[in-house]
């Protein structure tokens, strides 16, 4: 996805001292880290539970740049955007 | 009574964004299956602009024709529903984490936790930091098609962009073009050589672009975009990287983006190119060409749209303040002499002012003008005042302005003012004026416009 076929967007599936599983495309993958990195990444995932990182396949990096700019978090009309309010309102 | 909804686990949601990301790479190849689809995505790309290639192409996979999209909660605070039972558009939601630094103790605490101090030697790089990281969430957007806000909402929901389609002020819209070429170092000049049928031309070595004076305003508005968009993309040091082709692929789609935004009629854009160009490509190659496309579009729309909203802006405010004023102090058989007269006055002093090479001090008189002769009008339906003691006027103070001016006003000689048809010829050949100081340019400027 994001135009270009090494990146995808993984959701975290547990974060170890040293390492993460991630998974995407159906797949399980486990990626290296630094204990530091563990460490804040672990933190990342207590606190957003709801989250996905771009990660490159070929290299197996994750939180990589997207080479496109996203410039939606600035726009008003975004603000608020999430899953609870469409669930109570409209489904 | 009202519903419970299970919540959706992180599994699913991760089975939601699978399933909406799936096949975009087919996606982007089949923008290039034919003439009509790329047009089809040019268009839904320049709309949604301000959002990225992956969330554009999200939203017209799941709502063809989707015009102004909004959260739910954006379109409450602006007064309106989303209508019930309507399915929200997925997009992916970017999210940056607060960036973190070392502490003292070698903890890494967020940056917004940090004391002044801290803060202090952050700035000046005496800590190590790590910076915010992207991540993304799913999350749901509506079209105003599926609230109960209308098309003519849209100027007040999105007071800063221009969502009403056809623009038919053309001295706006080049004004707009004015300020692309300056924001990229671009200039316009006159033709170094006879361009013939060929509507313009750009100068990659001088980072110049010029236009055919045959051209209409609507021709000439167009050709810019195109050759802009040479002059941005195609420099004399990137130029190498493309074919012939590729670049005028490019510039087409680029101003088929743009023009297409602004409601100009973009049926004369030819796409030819693109069977010329695909054979051969990889993705990658296609991607590339469609994010510079991408870019150069969203800077010429921006900019273009700064321009109208301020223009727009402007007009408001003035017909605001003739309201206003019309309201503290109409027109009545008490001051119409007074009322005239100062009319009278204002529309002659405006036309003395006004410039072929200042739109603004176009604008003005026309303004005066319409103002003056709304007045006449209606002192003459009213009986205040005949057609004759009106002329009489007019004559009066036109006598005045004679005797003061004899040429000069203000120890400043005057330009000559333009009739209605040498406007419209000085409206097409504006392009012109930054560089025609010298005679030998005006001359060529007048043997090209014969």
């Amino acid at each position: 996805m994001f135009f270009n076929k090494d990146l995808v967007l993984a959701s975290i599936k547990a974060v170890g001292e040293d390492h993460a599983i991630v998974q995407y495309q159906d797949k399980e993958v486990e990626v290296n880290l630094s204990p530091e990195e563990a460490k804040e990444f672990h933190q990342y995932v207590v606190h957003q539970e709801n989250m996905l990182v771009p990660m490159n396949i070929k290299t197996q990096k994750l939180f990589v740049d997207l080479e496109e700019p996203w410039y939606e978090q600035e726009l008003e009309e975004l603000k608020g955007i999430s899953y609870q309010e469409e669930e109570d309102d409209n489904e | 009574m009202s519903k419970t909804y299970a919540k959706k686990s992180v599994e699913d949601k991760r089975k939601e964004v699978e399933e909406l990301t799936k096949g975009m790479e087919q996606k982007v190849e089949q923008h290039f299956h034919s003439v009509e689809d790329l047009k089809d995505y040019l268009s839904f790309m320049g709309k949604f602009y301000q959002y990225s290639m992956s969330n554009t192409a999200l939203i017209q996979k799941q709502f063809r024709g989707a015009q102004a999209v909004g959260s739910f909660k954006f379109w409450k605070d602006k007064g309106f529903s989303v209508n019930k039972g309507e399915k929200g558009i997925k997009i992916l939601v970017p999210n940056k984490t607060v960036p973190k630094f070392k502490d003292e103790k070698g903890k890494w605490k967020s940056i917004n936790k940090a004391t002044p101090q801290e803060k202090k030697l952050i700035q000046e790089g005496k800590k190590e930091v790590i910076q915010g990281r992207l991540y993304f969430s799913v999350g749901h957007t509506f079209d105003i098609s599926q609230t109960n806000a209308k098309a003519s909402d849209l100027p007040k929901i999105f007071p800063n962009r221009w969502l009403e389609g056809n623009v038919e002020d053309y001295k706006a819209l080049y004004k707009g073009m004015e300020a692309i070429a300056e924001k990229n170092g671009i200039s316009i000049i006159a033709p170094k050589e006879e361009l013939g049928s060929a509507k313009g031309a750009c100068y990659p070595l001088t980072k110049e672009v010029a236009l055919n004076p045959r051209n209409s305003e609507r021709q000439n508005v167009k050709t810019l975009l195109h050759e802009m968009t040479h002059a941005k993309l195609h420099t004399t040091e990137s130029r190498a990287n493309y074919t012939d082709a590729e670049r005028e692929f490019q510039a087409e789609m680029t101003a088929y983006t743009v023009s297409s935004y602004f409601g100009i009629d973009t049926s004369e854009y030819s796409m030819d190119y693109l069977s010329h160009w695909t054979k051969g490509k990889s993705f990658e190659d296609k991607t590339k060409l469609l994010k510079e496309v991408h870019e150069t579009s969203v800077g010429f729309i921006e900019t273009i749209e700064e321009t109208l909203v301020k223009e727009r802006e402007k007009n408001q405010s003035l017909e605001k303040n003739d309201e206003k004023q019309q309201q503290a102090d109409p027109l009545s058989s008490e001051n119409v002499q007074e009322k005239m007269k100062e009319g009278y006055e204002d529309y002659k002093q405006k036309q003395q002012q006004e410039s072929s090479q200042n739109v603004d001090s176009i604008l003005d008189r026309v303004t005066a003008e319409e103002k003056y002769y709304s007045t006449k009008t209606q002192a003459i339906k009213n009986g205040w005042m005949t057609k004759e003691e009106a002329v009489k006027l007019e004559h009066q103070i036109d006598s005045n302005i004679t005797k003061n001016e004899k040429g000069v006003i203000n120890g400043q000689v005057q330009e000559k003012s333009l009739t209605f048809q040498e406007r419209v010829e000085v409206g097409n050949h504006m392009q012109f004026q930054k560089r025609t100081g010298t005679i030998k340019k005006k001359k060529e400027e007048q043997e090209l416009e014969r």
